[in-house]
């Protein structure tokens, strides 16, 4: 019958003995495992040691334990964790160490014991004998993380009674090394995550530094321009009796047109720097009237979008392109219709914008896993991979600044200063959609210096329509989270 | 290793039992600390921890149950373990807690003249 209270384990045949020492050395490997596993992926120091000191106790089963790191360059303790010694025992201990000759943490490089039996051998071995060994603690394990942090391990008799053997003293130094190296990459990844904080800061800085110089520029930019408006309309009435009509017309027509012109740029300076504002605060952007857009509306996607591309070719008759509407025509959305349509249009302008005559633009309307999505897709001039990670910041145009020239809307390579784009992404964030682009670079006009004609017949490198449709392009997606027919109930149209 | 662990607290006559499902290391013995702490503000001085024999327990763990052990012996409580596979028993012993604590094959065993 088995012995109810199981004595039979502390005191093991011969027999049995070497299955007791194969346990043993199967725990201590599982230890040395559980112990990378515990400790590598820990990032704060205290953490560290502190786990690391209760695999230790665990593992020896020692009757206590003390652990600590001192920073010698600063002559502070850098982490203290204890564990069955009394509070006033490890305050002693900590003073101590703080208050003594340091000079023996560098001196320690090796496991130490405490045995009272053996007396002092050296000054090195007295002083941790005295510190360590009045306390309770048997055995030291030198714990080095570079030339500053330095410390150790002590830990208590053995609950067994047994003493530290050399098989222990080997797993001990492995442990702390272990724990050492966990320590090490910890500070690393401080002095990293620090490193980075301080950047995010000083970006942070210099961007509302840019932000708030590029405000003060166009509002500085508003002033002289609207005299210079008010000017030119004083002066127009005063020379009309002195110039010919015909020199006073071309004069003034050209006058009027720069000066619009700049008036434009300064308008949509303005807005680009107020969707960058509502980006940094996280805030919906404010229209050019002061009308904050708000009305969540449930939205026939095919009819809408059908809607705004009629209106769009409209604006743009002057064009030959083909329009394609595509896709599932049962789709709703869950939007403010303003919003939608500004997108949309942005996004068809944008792709007619690109698109030369003879050329092709396709929408897609069409449901994706938990996404309703619409693409808008141009078989136009693509843009450049440098280009595509630019595009949604706003003040960017595909076309060299040394190539634009100033083009009516719609006409091709026209095109803004990516206003349309950004205040989709604003537009994006603040009322839950996606929106991404995928674009290939006309294979025949590879980098931004190289022109389309803008028209398919007239380009060197295409045969036949087809040619050009399968050289380039971009497609612009705006991405719906699916809403609950309930949800949509509620917004019934 | 699970990172979840259960403890429950039972009473049977003057024993309180500790029921522990889960695997039992430095962080979730924690818990295991807490629940001790909390039957040992009641008044308990004899306890069972009730260990689930699926569960694990490593170095963390018994260093745990080391510092339960210790401190039992200064309240004059008396602690007996059972639920505990072959494997943790002769751990157990090796690391020494065998001496601060018994081990039982059954709860039933355990109980028996506490």
């Amino acid at each position: 019958m088995e012995d109810e209270t199981l004595k039979n384990v502390q005191d093991p045949s011969k027999e049995e003995k070497p299955q007791q020492e194969l346990e043993k050395r199967i725990f201590h490997l599982k230890t040395l495992y559980d112990l990378s596993q515990e400790i590598g992926f820990l990032r704060g120091t205290q953490e560290i040691t502190k786990n690391l000191l209760m695999m230790m106790i665990g593992n020896f089963g020692a009757s206590c334990g003390f652990i600590f790191l001192f920073d010698t360059s600063r002559g502070k303790m850098d982490t203290c964790s204890q564990r069955g010694l009394p509070k006033e025992t490890v305050d002693t201990i900590c003073e101590k160490i703080a208050l003594g000759d340091l000079t023996w943490l560098n001196k320690i490089t090796q496991i130490e014991t405490f045995d009272e039996s053996i007396s002092a051998q050296n000054d090195k071995r007295e002083k941790l004998f005295d510190l360590f060994s009045s306390f309770g603690l048997r055995i030291w394990v030198p714990l080095s993380i570079d030339s500053n942090l330095r410390g150790g391990i002590g830990l208590g008799d053995k609950l067994s009674g047994d003493p530290y053997s050399s098989d222990d003293q080997e797993l001990m130094v492995t442990m702390a090394h272990q724990g050492a190296v966990a320590v090490e990459n910890a500070k690393l990844q401080q002095a990293r995550i620090e490193a980075l904080e301080q950047s995010k800061k000083e970006l942070e800085k210099l961007s509302k530094a840019k932000s708030r110089a590029l405000d003060h520029l166009s509002h500085e930019l508003r002033t002289p321009l609207s005299v210079i408006q008010g000017n030119i309309r004083i002066l127009k009435r005063k020379i009309q009796a002195q110039t010919s009509p015909l020199v006073r017309q071309e004069v003034f027509e050209s006058l009027e047109k720069n000066l619009n012109r700049l008036s434009d740029i300064q308008q949509e300076t303005d807005q680009i720097i107020r969707s960058y504002q509502a980006l940094e605060t996280r805030q919906q952007p404010v229209e050019s009237d002061g009308s904050q857009p708000l009305s969540l509306e449930r939205i026939d996607l095919y009819s809408f979008t059908n809607q705004i591309l009629g209106d769009v070719r409209k604006q743009a008759i002057r064009r030959e392109i083909q329009f394609h509407l595509e896709g599932d025509q049962s789709l709703d959305v869950l939007t403010d219709p303003r919003i939608l349509e500004d997108i949309l249009v942005g996004l068809l302008k944008n792709a007619i914008e690109n698109t030369p005559d003879e050329g092709m633009i396709r929408v897609m309307l069409e449901q994706k896993k938990q996404w309703i999505q619409i693409k808008v897709m141009d078989f136009g001039i693509g843009i450049t991979k440098e280009n595509q990670r630019r595009l949604f910041d706003g003040l960017f145009h595909t076309l060299d600044t040394e190539l634009y020239t100033s083009k009516k809307p719609y006409d091709f390579g026209a095109g803004g200063k990516g206003l349309d784009l950004l205040r989709a992404r604003v537009y994006g964030q603040r009322f839950k959609f996606d929106i991404s682009v995928g674009s290939q670079r006309c294979n025949c006009i590879p980098t931004d210096q190289d022109l389309c004609p803008g028209r398919i017949s007239a380009c060197p490198h295409c045969k036949k329509p087809e040619d050009c449709l399968s050289s380039g392009g971009s497609t612009f997606c705006i991405s719906f989270p699916m809403r609950s027919s309930i949800e949509l109930e509620q917004f019934e149209p | 290793m699970n990172k979840d662990i259960q403890v429950s607290i039972s009473q049977k006559d003057d024993v309180s039992i500790l029921q522990i499902k889960g695997d039992v290391t430095a962080v979730t013995g924690e818990t295991i600390e807490a629940a001790y702490q909390k039957v040992s503000a009641a008044g308990a001085k004899k306890i069972l921890l009730y260990f689930d024999k699926d569960g694990y327990i490593n170095s963390g763990g018994i260093a745990i149950l080391i510092g339960i052990a210790s401190e039992s012996r200064k309240n004059g409580q008396i602690i007996r373990v059972t639920g505990l596979s072959g494997h943790f028993q002769k751990i157990f012993n090796m690391v020494g807690l065998t001496k601060y604590t018994e081990i039982f094959q059954t709860e039933e065993l355990a109980l028996k003249d506490f």
